[in-house]
């Protein structure tokens, strides 16, 4: 249905994810060290978003709680799937394009930064699923707003002073 | 009792809310001595156990460009790490430059706040962080008896958000709810404004708790 | 050396802040002094010292590479004599107490009024 949009905006938070079937809009705001992983079935129309925080849950299984799945990358991004799976989407037909990762802080140190680990991570498991990545727009030193529109998988990365980008 | 909640009784809270009070007190008496002002205010200590997602909206929108500097500290006798995030709106920014570089700019409509700043500027705002630090830094050791010492502090000017979440994840903190450590000066006369936030890595607000006495 | 160099007047700034080695400089200028160095850490304060043998030496303590009480022993074994003062964001006690025992014969806590500073340098050269 061209032309017909609800702009409903479903914003998602640090360490979390969202999916949204249709239309409107799915935007996650200050992505830093944070990678913002959008993946998008463009013949059921569905769109998910997540917004994650550190790379490896994996050096976490040692504590006594469960941990939040959407703040690691690896965690994450299967929960997605699974999210947008519920809703008709289909894990083949999955397309990502993904953003941020930038060092903000420490940007004379060598040292791998969070932000460095999390592009890392994101691409491993986004392989491991069988899911392509048809656009980055990672790293640098600053920080990226990423807004997916759920009905054409469009996505677009504005910044401060940068201007804006289309992925 | 939620393990997270537990650990987070009102006599913590106090004590943590006495730290930030001191901390913001020495912090603003800095800020009004530097800038010459009769009064600089702070408001009333935040100390909050909250929702990761929800922090970085603590801090202001998170869509906002501010100016943030970070560092981390560390005791030199125990294993006590935190990181601290000293974030100013860019009309503060701006004030600052203003007020501290007099001569830089003949008003605030001269002056360009951005990551591309000139080194001067850049430096003077590094410095503000550090000297704010101090008095944080300041309070935690007399609270504790310990001493502090900081990293030299880095500056971002960016959104918010983006700024709060690289802080954030540089804490290797695990929990899902922050205890966050919020203060807020004023200066009387103009409007600059500062939000400071505390962040110990998970043992260490453990062993901060025990110097303190509150079990 | 320049022309104009005042005996006992020439002194060596230590701080990773351009803007703190700035406003420094301008109140020692104003008193009279000349500053012979600018070191930008603690390695290079050691280093400057040696080579232009100023009369007074300001240190910060927070610096990367080495810091500024590293610095402070470091100039004290080459030279007892060296005339330093800390100027420091870090006013803890025990901080203070270490550069004192280090061989800093004061210290100023930032942020500071210019009169703090010229007490200080009246009282070295006393």
């Amino acid at each position: 249905m061209a032309g017909k949009t609800t702009n409903e905006i479903v914003k998602v938070k640090i360490a979390d994810l969202a999916v949204k079937k249709g239309e409107g809009t799915l935007v996650t705001i200050g992505l830093g060290s944070c990678v913002g992983v959008s993946l998008y079935d463009g013949i059921a129309k569905v769109g998910g978003l997540a917004h994650v925080l550190l790379s490896d849950s994996t050096q976490f299984s040692n504590q006594k709680k469960e941990q939040n799945p959407a703040k690691f990358a690896d965690t994450a991004l299967p929960l997605l799937v699974k999210k947008m799976e519920q809703q008709g989407g289909q894990k083949s037909r999955l397309k990502a394009k993904i953003a941020g990762g930038s060092k903000l802080f420490g940007k004379n140190s060598n040292i791998i930064g969070v932000g460095e680990k999390n592009i890392q991570m994101t691409r491993q498991t986004l392989e491991q699923m069988g899911i392509p990545v048809l656009a980055e727009d990672v790293g640098g030193d600053y920080g990226r707003t990423m807004k997916v529109d759920v009905y054409t998988g469009d996505v677009t990365i504005s910044t401060v002073g940068r201007g804006e980008k289309k992925l | 009792m939620d393990h997270e909640e537990s650990r987070v009784n009102q006599a913590r809270m106090d004590m943590l809310k006495e730290l930030a009070n001191i901390g913001v007190g020495n912090a603003a008496t800095s800020l009004s001595q530097m800038l010459e002002e009769a009064r600089v205010d702070m408001e009333v200590p935040e100390v909050k156990l909250e929702e990761l997602q929800e922090v970085p909206e603590h801090l202001g929108d998170p869509e906002s460009a501010v100016g943030g500097v970070y560092f981390e500290a560390q005791s030199t006798e125990e294993d006590i790490n935190l990181v601290c995030l000293f974030v100013l709106p860019l009309d503060s920014v701006k004030y600052l430059i203003l007020k501290l570089l007099p001569g830089w700019a003949s008003d605030a409509s001269d002056i360009d706040v951005s990551a591309d700043m000139g080194e001067m500027e850049i430096s003077m705002l590094r410095e503000v962080g550090n000297i704010v630090a101090g008095g944080y830094l300041s309070a935690l050791s007399f609270i504790t008896g310990l001493t502090f010492l900081p990293s030299p502090p880095q500056l971002a000017v960016d959104m918010s958000g983006a700024i709060v979440g690289a802080v954030i994840a540089e804490t290797r903190l695990v929990d899902d709810k922050l205890i966050l450590l919020k203060t807020t000066i004023h200066s009387a006369q103009h409007s600059i404004e500062g939000n400071v936030l505390i962040l110990p890595d998970e043992g260490s607000l453990e062993r901060i708790f025990k110097l303190m006495g509150v079990e | 050396m320049t022309g104009g160099l005042k005996l006992g007047k020439t002194v060596l700034i230590t701080d990773d802040t351009a803007f703190m080695r700035m406003t420094l400089k301008n109140i020692l200028e104003k008193n009279g002094y000349e500053v012979v160095g600018e070191a930008e850490d603690g390695k290079q304060a050691i280093d400057l010292y040696e080579q232009q043998k100023p009369a007074l030496v300001t240190m910060d303590i927070t610096m990367p590479n080495v810091d500024g009480l590293t610095a402070i022993k470091e100039i004290m074994k080459k030279d007892p004599e060296a005339k330093i003062i800390v100027v420091s964001a870090m006013g803890q006690k025990s901080l203070v107490i270490d550069a004192l025992n280090a061989g800093a014969k004061d210290f100023v806590v930032k942020p500071f009024q210019p009169d703090r500073i010229e007490e200080a340098l009246q009282k070295l050269q006393g």
